[in-house]
């Protein structure tokens, strides 16, 4: 017996999954305080929540340029899992901040909320952490099976109910593809372990073009590509982002696209170098295509969480433009660019959370007329969240931008790049037409409803400043950024 | 030898999964799907694997095919449309799934020790295999310790509201 | 030369009157007045820099900060004779454009915000001397504008308002990705990767240089705006107010000539050699194409659009004549066009309030309706048109002798152009001051504040018309550079002085 416990701690080095390991316990000590506490009072768990963020991101920055390794080498607190760790977890306080009054107000105060916000911003690290496929597969399930209960929370609504199955179906089944391209490299390789497989292939050049290789690396792209809504796998974006309640649509767009970024960047950089040019000549692909569908297809919404669904699957494309061009501006650019996302997607719904009015049928253009005079401070936070997605300076979307059509000039794809900014310019217009109508058009209401609930104003001015100080002076983070990557 | 046992078995899985998805009846499902497990497990086993054979059986041929079975028949799922045709075509796959099962695992039994399980040179035994699953991937099984817990937050989430979910369709009524 | 930054307090005045407009929403006689302290603060502070002499590299000012070190890009602000000129001109535009919205009914405080605003966005245009700044303020300069045309125009505003936004935009981000690529291969080249102009300067392009040249060159001509690309411009006119309408045609569109001569020629000199025939033809193109649609107008506003972008048909004239009487001529008549084009939209406005109507066919006869109002709308029509001793006449005679030396034939053509205006201004102003006036009821003439506010712009059109050489010394050192560091450009008329 003793053996076998001296045997388990041999690897063992909890300073590598500490920021995890303490927000699940968190989430689990939530848990356990839920059962004693009345139907309905929720606010307690959600400012414990907030302390087991702010708890985890005092954690998370130990291992900053102080790399922690451990559980033979299947989990890594370094640089890189440290930003995308701050990442997630500005990710999960803002949803946090904009859910309790939310909740309440739709009707469903319910207490398993938070802890299961916590869990998935845990499966997100372990994503962006694990250096193992396996320790990555399993930080997507945690992610993800977390968020199918989210998606479908509002039990009694349908299309929530649709939200969560569809999430739930559709994300198994690109579960399994994930899986099979793992068993298929692990075929390959031996392993299991990114760098192991990047170090056997570059040993054996042979299996670089091998079928089982180059397949093994298609099915995991499709795992990962299902989660930050690439096109052709964006199919399930629209209708579950509009479905799902608000902050979780927010958490979803922000969270697991930056997660997924974390996985696929770490395989694709260290364990598939070998297989750069199968992978760039995938992904630029696959970028345009993204791009074209998720602005063009964009235009025609006129639901704002429908609309905003759309461009982030845009905005996916985007990223990947970064991970195509796959030098050192291009990469860092993708870190920025996921920070830069999260601050301005989730202030955005942040707007929307707080504009909703029960049932949220009423956030749709029209409902949004004359909306910026009659609620100045929610109309120029929109109006600022908005620039930043369109990519205008001085904004953080700008600058985030600006960062990866750089690193994509920079190694010669120039082409990608010119089809990245006349994306944005056709972008422009559907995030315009919010504006037009928030100050163009005459209000049809005056907008009396809308409360401003003490959590959702904080997540907003946190974005806000968030927004502008990434566009304003970008260089602390930006240099944060290119000493995050390998 | 092994390879054409292999080949037979994979065969056997795929048919006995193709079946288990496209009966209408939900019992005649389960029974397929519990033939795809056997198979599975008896490729486990040649790949050398026996202690996850062996688990393939207990555990999900077993065990939770069992809890399928108890489920459906206390929810009294009406049962679609009866198989239409002669009694024979709706017994073949069955037999035809379970014979060539059976078939392989004497053959396997019979095959000599040494030579046995096939496969490149690989077995793993159970120590192996408990060293693999708490040495190196440690981390991996508290991670899906971790998972157990939230799918369970969440069933119970969902399940809990079933009272009030009837108390709102009596409402509407 | 003293150490209080004057440059970025030019840059935090306007920004720090925007926010504090934005504060006081609920006070708009508070906002009001503190919008019209700010700008003539800055006026003040111009006038102040305008007395200055340079150093001897044409530099008045030079302010530089770290800003995003990873880039390279620095906060580098610089002033030399040219962007001088541009900023007295905002700062004095400005304050006329608060003069003329005093009465502002529809949600003052946002409108003298994003007046603010858009002055700060307009001063970093003509300041910044790091290109990502200038392309930073180049897009914050739009934003304020689309709502000044969204919000407070009048009939089409929302499809004015995006078109404007959506057009310069489309240039500027072709722009940005010139930039970009300049950026790199200045990089590459020296592994000094950096976004200062001086040192962007010294990029050998090779053959990418034509493509850079044109991402610069369409940004910058889509808000000039040269034809074929102006459509936008009428159609963001008309429905404007009268401050967005100064703003426009006094600045914006100074902005694109400006940042031809800033950037896009020194930048590139090679290309910009090789593409003056085609800039030539693109600006006469515009001179009688603009002339002849603003000749068959209905509208005035509309009328005074078309003749804006027939004037800056003269202004691109000159820079593809690209000499220094040329330069120095058409950087006066951006100045001059701002007055006075300005204070015809102004004049407009006044109209419309009164009247209604902006409609030729429906006016009529404001000589005897409204004689002040007359004699202001004549003079600044006059001095449009090009008539000696007032603005305009100083830098088109400057130009075209510029052109003259270089290009006979341009020149010659350009003057014919010029005879197109005068028939489209005669025939406005003969239909509206003297024509037949339509029964209704009557129009009163300006007010007070009216007349104080186009005082101003009356006294210096006459100054720009009678001595403009107070404004010319401020240039010929800038223009004399300019032409040093492309030296293709000279070359490319036969080396001609």
């Amino acid at each position: 017996m003793e053996n076998l416990v001296q045997l388990a701690m041999q690897n063992v080095n909890f300073a590598a999954i500490m920021p995890s390991l303490v927000l699940c316990c968190f989430g689990m000590a939530i848990l356990l305080i839920n059962v004693f506490m009345p139907r309905g009072k929720t606010t307690s768990a959600s400012l414990i929540s907030i302390i087991a963020l702010l708890v985890t991101a005092v954690v998370s920055l130990q291992g900053w340029n102080n790399p922690q390794f451990g559980f033979a080498g299947h989990v890594a607190l370094d640089n890189f899992a440290t930003f995308f760790n701050m990442t997630f977890l500005l990710a999960a306080g803002l949803t946090i901040l904009m859910s309790d009054d939310y909740l309440r107000r739709e009707g469903y105060p319910i207490g398993e909320y938070y802890p299961l916000i916590l869990f998935s911003t845990a499966g997100a690290m372990w994503m962006a952490s694990g250096t193992d496929l396996m320790t990555i597969f399993l930080g997507l399930e945690v992610l993800s099976i977390s968020l199918y209960i989210l998606a479908g929370m509002f039990r009694h609504q349908l299309q929530s109910n649709e939200a969560g199955l569809k999430y739930f179906l559709l994300g198994a089944f690109s579960t399994g593809f994930l899986l099979y391209g793992i068993a298929l490299l692990y075929g390959v390789a031996g392993t299991t372990n990114v760098a192991d497989i990047g170090l056997y292939l570059s040993a054996h050049p042979a299996m670089i073009g091998n079928p089982m290789t180059v397949a093994g690396m298609l099915l995991m792209s499709i795992g990962f590509l299902f989660k930050i809504a690439a096109a052709p796998f964006h199919m399930w974006t629209p209708d579950v982002y509009q479905g799902a309640p608000t902050p979780v649509t927010a958490f979803m767009s922000a969270g697991p696209k930056a997660a997924a970024f974390a996985a696929l960047m770490r395989i694709f950089i260290l364990g598939l170098a070998g297989l750069q040019s199968e992978w760039t000549s995938l992904l630029w692909g696959l970028a345009i295509l993204t791009m074209i569908i998720g602005n063009v297809t964009a235009i025609y919404q006129t639901n704002l969480k429908r609309m905003l669904a759309y461009s982030s699957i845009a905005h996916a494309g985007y990223a990947l433009v970064g991970l195509v061009a796959a030098n050192a501006v291009g990469v860092s650019g993708i870190l920025f660019y996921m920070l830069a996302y999260t601050f301005m997607n989730l202030g955005a719904f942040a707007v929307l959370v707080l504009a909703g009015k029960k049932g949220e049928e009423n956030l749709t253009l029209e409902g949004f007329s004359g909306f910026g005079f009659k609620r100045p401070f929610l109309g120029v936070a929109m109006t600022i969240f908005l620039l930043s997605l369109m990519g205008i300076p001085p904004t953080a979307g700008f600058a985030g931008k600006f960062y990866i059509f750089a690193g994509a000039i920079k190694s010669g794809y120039i082409w990608l790049a010119i089809i990245g900014v006349l994306n944005s310019a056709v972008s422009l217009y559907y995030y315009l037409r919010v504006i037009v109508y928030m100050y163009f058009k005459d209000p049809q209401e005056d907008y009396s409803w809308v409360s401003m609930h003490t959590g959702a104003v904080v997540s907003i001015v946190i974005a806000i400043v968030g927004v502008l100080y990434l566009g304003i002076i970008p260089g602390k983070i930006m240099e944060m950024a290119k000493l995050a990557i390998f | 030898m092994t390879a054409a046992i292999f080949y037979i078995l994979s065969a056997a899985a795929l048919l006995a999964t193709l079946m288990a998805i496209t009966r209408k009846n939900p019992v005649h499902a389960v029974i397929y799907l519990v033939h795809a497990f056997f198979a599975l497990a008896l490729i486990f086993f040649i790949l050398g694997a026996p202690l996850v054979a062996a688990w393939e059986v207990i555990i999900y041929a077993g065990a939770i095919m069992v809890l399928f079975l108890f489920i459906i028949m206390m929810l009294e799922l009406t049962p679609g449309e009866a198989a239409r045709g002669p009694g024979w075509q709706r017994w073949a796959p069955v037999i035809l799934l379970s014979g060539s099962i059976v078939v392989c695992t004497l053959l396997l039994m019979t095959a000599e020790p040494q030579a046995g399980p096939g496969g490149p040179n690989f077995y793993a035994s159970p120590r192996d295999f408990g060293y693999g699953l708490f040495k190196e991937y440690a981390l991996a099984v508290e991670i899906v310790s971790f998972q157990l817990l939230f799918a369970a937050v969440g069933a119970f989430y969902v399940g809990r509201g079933e009272r009030t979910r009837r108390r709102a369709r009596g409402d509407e009524r | 030369m003293t150490s209080f930054p004057v440059l970025t307090s030019l840059l935090l005045l306007p920004l720090a009157g925007t926010g504090l407009c934005l504060l006081f929403r609920r006070k708009p006689d508070l906002c009001r007045a503190l919008t019209l302290a700010t700008t003539l603060v800055m006026l003040a502070l111009c006038a102040w820099v305008f007395c200055q002499q340079p150093d001897a590299a044409g530099w008045y000012l030079r302010e530089d900060y770290p800003w995003i070190e990873r880039l390279g890009a620095r906060f580098t602000l610089a002033m030399d004779g040219l962007s001088l000129l541009m900023v007295v001109l905002t700062a004095f535009l400005q304050v006329i454009a608060v003069l003329i919205s005093w009465h502002q009914k529809k949600h003052p405080a946002f409108f003298y915000a994003l007046l603010l605003l858009m002055e700060a966005g307009i001063l970093g245009v003509f300041l910044a001397s790091d290109l990502l700044l200038f392309y930073l303020f180049w897009e914050v300069m739009l934003i304020p504008m689309f709502f000044l045309i969204g919000i407070w125009g009048h009939g089409r505003r929302v499809y004015a308002a995006v078109k404007f936004f959506l057009f310069t935009l489309a240039g500027s981000l072709l722009m940005l990705l010139a930039i970009i690529g300049l950026y790199l291969l200045h990089g590459k080249q020296t592994g000094d990767y950096s976004f200062a102009l001086e040192a962007l300067k010294h990029t050998d392009c090779g053959a990418w240089e034509p493509w850079l040249y044109a991402g610069f060159m369409l940004g910058f001509l889509v808000k000039v705006p040269v034809v074929p690309l102006h459509t936008w411009l009428p159609d963001a006119h008309t429905v404007a107010p009268a401050a967005g309408s100064l703003d426009l045609a006094g600045l914006l569109l100074k902005t694109g000539v400006f940042g031809i001569l800033r950037f896009a020629f020194p930048l590139f000199p090679q290309s910009a050699a090789a593409s003056l025939p085609l800039l030539a033809f693109l600006a006469l193109v515009g001179l009688f194409y603009a002339a002849w649609c603003a000749y068959i107008q209905g509208d005035v506003k509309r009328l005074i659009a078309y003749s804006s972008v027939s004037h800056l048909g003269v202004i691109m004239l000159g820079l593809a004549a690209a000499n220094v009487l040329a330069l120095e001529g058409a950087i006066l008549l951006m100045l001059c066009h701002g007055l006075t084009t300005g204070a015809l939209f102004a004049l407009v406005s006044m109209l419309r309030r009164r009247t209604g109507t902006r409609e030729l066919a429906k006016l009529g006869g404001m000589w005897q309706e409204a004689p002040i109002f007359s004699c202001f709308f004549l003079f600044f029509a006059l001095a449009s048109l090009g008539l000696p001793g007032l603005a305009n006449f100083s830098g088109e005679i400057l130009v075209f002798a510029g052109t003259f030396q270089v290009r006979p034939l341009w020149g010659a053509l350009a003057v014919v152009g010029v005879v197109f205006a005068a028939a489209y201004i005669l025939r406005m102003v003969q239909e509206l001051l003297w024509g037949e006036r339509p029964a209704g009821r009557p129009w009163p003439d300006l007010t007070t504040l009216e007349v104080v506010a186009l005082a101003p712009l009356v006294f210096f059109t006459l100054w720009l018309g009678l001595y403009p050489e107070t404004f010319l010394a401020h240039l010929h050192l800038p223009v004399k550079i300019l032409l040093e560091q492309a030296a293709p450009l000279v070359a490319a008329h036969g080396g001609l002085p």
